[in-house]
């Protein structure tokens, strides 16, 4: 943003515009599609929550009604308790963690930094898809590898996905290890950068004044870190908000059956999988609409209560 | 004692690669760090390592209690009976020619609007690229449906150009390459302008030649998402030929019984492309992961 209106005579818009003319070109393949394919569905969508449906596609205007119908819901509170329980747990599980791993990897020498970084990395490039149907696989009660595991150590059998109070652990786990934005595996990497950045004579003069290893990492590290650990929050959060993929592949009995999917007893019904069920499966589009919305709505106040905690400036 | 051990620090510190101004370990944290580590390694390595073993086992020996930790009598006929399926080579070639497909496109226009945004001064520059960032937070699912209806009304269901054309220039990437190329230095582009060269010339001889990083990046993220790709296929497509490796994946769950050899050997085929291209460009998944993070 630092060369706008250098030195040009020109005065009317027009001339500006014109001379920007490449500039409009290199920029008109994403204008287009952000119209045709963004801001236009979007529009669509908003006008979908407040109309009724028919076979033929959006009827008449109701007003509020989609948004007092899913507010009556009761799937439609507990898929929103679920949300939010996935989102605060996931996130705050896998930047707490890899704040751990970091600090203790961060010693160690540079070659077994980075085979644990790719270690930790691996999966999130197997895909999601792969990676919840190898979980499902480990999960399953009778022949899974977790209860022999668990066996071995003497506890369990565990329904895993299969109860109702296991099946949202169950997903955040695997989530935890293997999400490929919200994941360790991106996380350490972007800590452990961030540690590399600090400055090396804050700890010198830290260890001057007497402070022992656990001041220091309290005092110089966790600080400054606090900027790519907000960054981390928000853009968790914001993926955590849109989970389906994984709730599909683990929780639904087979393809095409996304119907019986987030159970348990709509034990792991997100939000998002709340909306694509009343979107494509029940045809309830205004419903599906309404959700979504409010999905939009709660992402948009995290990410600008969260982004207002990042500008707060850190001085070195 | 207390003393000695301050003082040694700050002289490591002066070292390339030394301990950076922290205290050195004594060997018992050190041994600490490597178990902790080390075993979250394992944890985190082995639903991979239980995925291929799985893929190479029968019904019998990956039914078997106890598990199998190496598969006694490993066997290929999974994946055999995999390619033994008429459509197989085609779901290869549906998810290979999208992701191709979707990759060569972005890698030209988020070159084009990447540059523009960072380098190129244009009335609206500034809330049109704030606007765009913006677009990257609404999450899919307030706009898939009204994305659907719009495919039915021009007729993309279930074909190519519905997964290609609305991913061609994805905001993440016009964002990544903006922030790449705000490192450019002016001088050079200007010396160029002033040799008489077009825009589009500087784009081509200048700008792409010195983003090599940054085309790279962008390169190997698009492809790896675009394969992975879930949701959106699975709303867009409804024959079995059209479907990518994903979703092809999906359906080999069945209500009654899963073959889980058959499975897991449909993730390996579909996860070995994708570790083969990370162990070859690893640095530029920890250049992409880091860049996307500390300059946002």
């Amino acid at each position: 943003m630092t060369e706008t209106n250098t030195a040009t005579g020109d005065r009317t818009l027009g001339r500006r515009i014109w001379r920007a003319r490449w500039a409009y070109l290199f920029v008109l393949v994403p204008a287009v599609l952000f119209l045709v394919f963004e801001l236009y569905p979007f529009i669509r969508a908003t006008g979908y929550s407040v109309s009724s449906w028919t076979i033929r596609g959006p009827g008449e205007f109701v007003g509020l009604e989609n948004y007092a119908a899913i507010f009556r819901d009761r799937i439609f509170w507990k898929a929103l308790m679920n949300t939010i329980a996935y989102a605060v747990i996931v996130v705050g599980g896998s930047v707490g963690l890899s704040l751990v791993l970091s600090a203790a990897m961060y010693p160690l020498a540079t070659r077994a930094k980075s085979f644990f970084k790719m270690a930790f990395y691996l999966p999130a490039v197997a895909s999601i898809v792969v990676v919840a149907l190898v979980w499902r696989w480990m999960y399953q009660p009778a022949f899974g590898l977790f209860n022999h595991l668990a066996a071995i150590i003497g506890i369990g059998p565990f329904g895993f996905l299969t109860d109702t109070s296991q099946s949202l652990a169950s997903i955040m786990l695997m989530q935890i290890f293997s999400n490929p934005t919200i994941g360790i595996g991106a996380s350490v990497i972007l800590v452990l950068a961030a540690m590399n950045s600090i400055p090396t004579h804050l700890y010198e003069a830290a260890m001057l004044d007497g402070a022992g290893t656990v001041a220091r990492f309290r005092r110089i590290t966790v600080p400054l870190l606090r900027p790519t650990v907000v960054f981390l929050v928000i853009i968790g959060t914001v993926e955590a908000f849109r989970e389906f993929t994984a709730i599909y592949l683990m929780t639904s009995s087979s393809s095409g059956q996304a119907l019986s999917g987030g159970g348990p007893f709509y034990s792991t019904t997100t939000l998002a999988y709340y909306t694509y069920v009343q979107a494509f499966l029940a045809r309830q589009v205004g419903v599906a609409s309404a959700a979504a919305m409010v999905l939009l709505a709660i992402v948009f106040v995290v990410a600008v209560i969260q982004f207002r905690r990042f500008n707060t400036e850190i001085e070195y | 004692m207390a003393t000695f051990d301050r003082t040694r620090p700050s002289a490591q510190a002066d070292l390339p690669g030394g301990g950076r101004g922290r205290l050195r370990p004594d060997s018992l944290p050190r041994i600490l760090a490597y178990v902790i580590v080390g075993s979250m390694a394992i944890a985190s390595l082995m639903p991979l390592y239980w995925m291929f073993t799985t893929s190479l086992k029968d019904q019998a020996a990956y039914m078997a209690q106890p598990p199998e930790m190496l598969p006694g009598d490993p066997t290929l006929a999974n994946f055999g009976q995999l390619f033994a399926n008429p459509n197989m080579l085609r779901w290869i070639f549906n998810s290979a020619f999208v992701a191709l497909s979707v990759t060569g496109l972005n890698l030209v226009f988020a070159t084009l609007a990447g540059y523009a945004f960072a380098k190129m001064s244009f009335p609206g520059r500034r809330w049109m690229f704030w606007i765009y960032l913006a677009t990257m937070m609404v999450p899919f699912q307030v706009t898939i449906f009204a994305l659907f209806q719009l495919m039915v009304t021009i007729g993309w269901v279930n074909t190519y150009w519905a997964l290609i054309i609305p991913a061609m220039a994805l905001p993440y990437n016009v964002f990544l390459m903006r922030q790449f190329m705000h490192t450019l230095p002016n001088e050079i582009l200007d010396a160029g302008r002033i040799d008489g060269c077009s825009e589009i010339q500087l784009v081509r001889r200048v700008v792409v030649p010195m983003s090599t990083n940054g085309l790279a990046v962008v390169g190997i993220f698009t492809f790896i998402t675009t394969w992975n790709n879930f949701l959106w296929p699975l709303v867009i497509l409804n024959t079995e030929e059209m479907r990518t490796l994903p979703i092809a994946l999906s359906t080999f769950q069945s209500t009654n019984e899963t073959d889980y050899g058959l499975l897991m050997a449909g993730g390996v085929l579909m996860a070995i492309p994708m570790f083969m291209i990370f162990f070859a460009f690893q640095r530029y998944f920890l250049q992409g992961v880091t860049f996307g993070g500390l300059k946002g």
